[in-house]
């Protein structure tokens, strides 16, 4: 189990902070349930009810962090601002769902299907009444604590500053930290303090992180399109939601200051237009308020926010094709307006193809998940070699690309293959590949990097060609295969296209990967040429795939070419390993996008780096 | 036997192949979809070409295939290497057959590749560089 500096652990939780939790819940929400249909009455204080009737909320209480905990989100005590992250609606229902399966048949409401959703609505404020703030594990390194205070001061002076017009900005904001929850301008200053905080959450959504700009550089302006404006204008509007409720706000039809009930306190959906306009206008701030604290926006990779449940999903070209869609339906409608036949018509085939676009997506999006599933993740890697970095970025969805780590008896066994092709036909290429490999690597514990790619592509060739005669299977696959002798520091792997470079002693080799072993293949066997190098402590390695190299941009339709990536790799080869992985990143956008030209990413890109 | 002309979009390459003039050039992008579809009918016309050849008994000239590539991925590489291997039975009939393989300058990948090529196919490839476009 995961566990990290400063949070509660679900036993400790369950031991020393459920029972008051339990107490704040039902106290919430018999409240609410005065004025709001909750599926639940009850006249008596928690004090005062029976043994019997107490246990359903103390045992609901006390599986609370387990539960966040499976959606990656974690409880921290706060001293004095509670920074509880967003949760979406799509958690929230999940939330209920799981409660539903759970405590069904125990609870005490008269409408199940009212009750658990209330309940939950209810969690992060009865936590925060129990001095407990909820944490997403997704955003804990891209959200730096200190700055916090910072952007709420400029935020302050600049922005939403009508109640600090008499009284010092920085005064104001520490009074805020300081004091209690009880007045009500105060809850206005908090706002605009939990609006600032959550800048970085915002950002996230949309694939960017922030950091300072450094001195006599000049600062990335970030420009977003509307597409980008509508995601942050839907987080923000979940973040002033869960501000409210974790003040005890709840929903009412009418806005109550003295029941604390809101009519916005709804899905973004539900939203006026008048209402979702004013949040749209708030994210349309971003860029300036990031000018003011002297920060900057730059890319992450779309494959390191995959998981986190409020961001962007990665854009890919049945994306672009539907907003095309989008924006041709909405130019046609006006001219069609007079024809009704027409406008029927178009209005049908319009869903038709949104429809299938959604189809293919969703399908797209389950292949993504299930090759997700079966690749290493980060904490494998890291267990192979605790300083390294991977950078996986598919050109849509799936990846042609695939890489494999294994630890065993001294020895790490790694690779990177690149399938033919991008898409569905190289993922399905990559699925067998990973497969074989798996089994030889993992199960056989073969070792020896020619033998094992021998093992692979032998493989690889029965499964698709099952003639003798076919050309062989090095036309399916490039791929680098190594094994690193952790005792003796010595290298063997073996390449087929695809690129090997070493840094060491502030040099960088050439490439030292293989080409093509077409030539080699004869009786049954391939015969790869073994090559052997010495990793010395310090020294880094690199392998990629032919598409980041491969990708256009430059504002020129031009590739980025080998020779860039070398120069650039060793540029960055001092840093952290991880910041590496986001330094490509960011160069990889910044070439794509360059002039504004923004292409289309190539091809399938993968880059692992890793230092000895 | 018609002439084969193709011509390029943004995902694939300009093909000209003209048994008349015989000339033969491929160029541009290449990344299709679906490769086989794309460079079925050029391998076609390429047995063709080269069947015509054999039965014609006066050759006078080589037979030059001309590359011009600015990126083409590892799918349309194969489908290269098999038009490649086309002109090499040419040679083993004894008839003088060769790639020209354009490179912009500077372009240190692409000649590469061609180079890459050029180990693996029985036939002699010369390598044409190019001023920047």
């Amino acid at each position: 189990m995961r566990s990290f500096a400063g949070f509660v652990s679900p036993d400790e939780f369950r031991k020393s902070r459920s029972a008051i939790v339990a107490k704040y819940l039902y106290d919430n929400l018999r409240r609410i349930s005065r004025f709001s249909p909750t599926g639940f009455r009850s006249g008596k204080k928690f004090e005062d009810l029976g043994e019997k009737k107490k246990r359903f909320w103390v045992e609901y209480s006390s599986g609370i962090a387990d539960k966040l905990m499976s959606f990656d989100l974690f409880l921290r005590p706060f001293s004095d601002y509670c920074r509880t992250c967003i949760i979406t609606d799509e958690e929230m229902e999940a939330l209920v769902s799981n409660d539903l399966d759970k405590f069904a048949r125990d609870s005490p409401a008269t409408d199940n299907n009212l009750f658990f959703p209330e309940l939950n609505h209810l969690i992060p404020a009865s936590l925060r009444e129990a001095g407990l703030e909820i944490i997403r594990q997704l955003e804990l390194d891209a959200v730096e604590e200190s700055l916090l205070v910072r952007i709420a001061r400029v935020v302050h002076a600049g922005y939403l500053s009508e109640t600090a017009r008499q009284t010092p900005v920085s005064s104001l904001v520490e009074r805020s930290l300081m004091k209690g929850f009880d007045d009500l301008s105060h809850e206005i200053l908090q706002s605009n303090i939990d609006f600032a905080v959550h800048l970085p959450t915002r950002l996230l959504a949309i694939g960017y992180r922030i950091r300072p700009v450094r001195k006599g550089y000049k600062s990335r302006v970030l420009h977003l399109d509307e597409y980008e404006v509508e995601t942050m204008a839907k987080v923000e509007h979940l973040r002033w939601s869960w501000e409210k409720r974790i003040n005890g706000w709840t929903y009412g039809k009418v806005k109550d200051v003295r029941k604390k009930a809101h009519p916005d306190l709804v899905p973004y959906g539900e939203l006026s237009e008048n209402e979702k306009e004013k949040d749209r206008a708030l994210v349309r701030l971003t860029p300036a308020l990031l000018r003011d604290i002297r920060y900057e926006a730059y890319p992450v990779a779309p494959g390191k926010i995959s998981r986190l449940s409020y961001a962007v999903k990665p854009r890919s070209s049945i994306h672009k094709l539907l907003d095309g869609i989008n924006e041709l339906s909405a130019g046609i409608g006006p001219l069609a307006e007079n024809t009704p036949s027409i406008r029927a018509k178009l209005t049908s085939i319009d869903e038709k193809i949104k429809l299938s676009i959604s189809e293919v997506q969703g399908s797209y999006n389950y292949a993504r998940h299930i090759q997700e599933a079966f690749l290493p993740d980060a904490l494998d890697i890291r267990e192979c070699f605790p300083e390294s970095f991977i950078l996986y970025e598919p050109k849509d969805i799936i990846s042609g690309d695939f890489y494999l780590f294994n630890r065993h008896n001294g020895k790490v066994v790694f690779a990177l293959a690149d399938c033919t092709g991008h898409g569905i036909p190289a993922a399905l290429i990559s699925t067998i590949g990973y497969g074989i490999l798996d089994q030889t690597v993992n199960i056989l514990r073969v070792t020896d990097p020619a033998e094992a790619l021998n093992n692979l592509f032998m493989g690889i060739h029965r499964f698709l060609r099952k003639d003798k005669a076919g050309s062989g299977a090095s036309d399916d696959m490039a791929i680098v295969l190594g094994s690193f002798d952790l005792n003796t520091n010595i290298l063997s792997f073996t390449g087929v296209c695809n690129m090997v470079f070493h840094v060491t002693g502030g040099k960088i080799s050439d490439n030292l990967s293989g080409i093509s072993h077409e030539n080699y293949h004869n009786n049954d066997r391939y015969d790869f040429a073994v090559k052997s190098l010495r990793l010395d402590p310090g020294d880094k390695l690199y392998i990629s795939s032919d598409g980041f190299s491969d990708q256009f941009g430059g504002g020129n339709h031009q590739r980025y070419t080998r020779k860039r990536l070398r120069e650039f790799l060793l540029k960055i080869s001092n840093n952290p390993m991880p910041e590496q992985g986001d330094l490509l990143y960011e160069e990889f956008e910044r070439w794509r996008d360059e002039k504004n030209r923004d292409e289309d990413q190539t091809d399938d890109i993968t880059i692992i780096g890793i230092s000895i | 036997m018609d002439k084969l002309i193709i011509d390029p979009t943004v995902f694939t390459p300009k093909v000209i192949l003209d048994h008349e003039e015989h000339f033969m050039e491929i160029g541009g992008e290449s990344r299709p979809q679906d490769v086989r579809e794309f460079y079925h009918p050029v391998v076609e016309w390429m047995n063709d070409y080269s069947q015509r050849l054999l039965d014609s008994d006066d050759i006078r000239d080589p037979v030059v295939i001309n590359f011009n590539f600015n990126y083409f991925n590892s799918g349309s590489a194969k489908c290269i290497l098999d038009i490649c291997k086309i002109l090499a039975k040419l040679r083993s009939r004894e008839i003088d057959a060769f790639a020209r393989w354009h490179y912009e300058k500077g372009d240190d990948d692409m000649l590469e590749a061609g180079r890459e090529i050029a180990r693996i196919v029985n036939l002699p490839f010369e390598f044409i560089e190019s001023e920047m476009r």
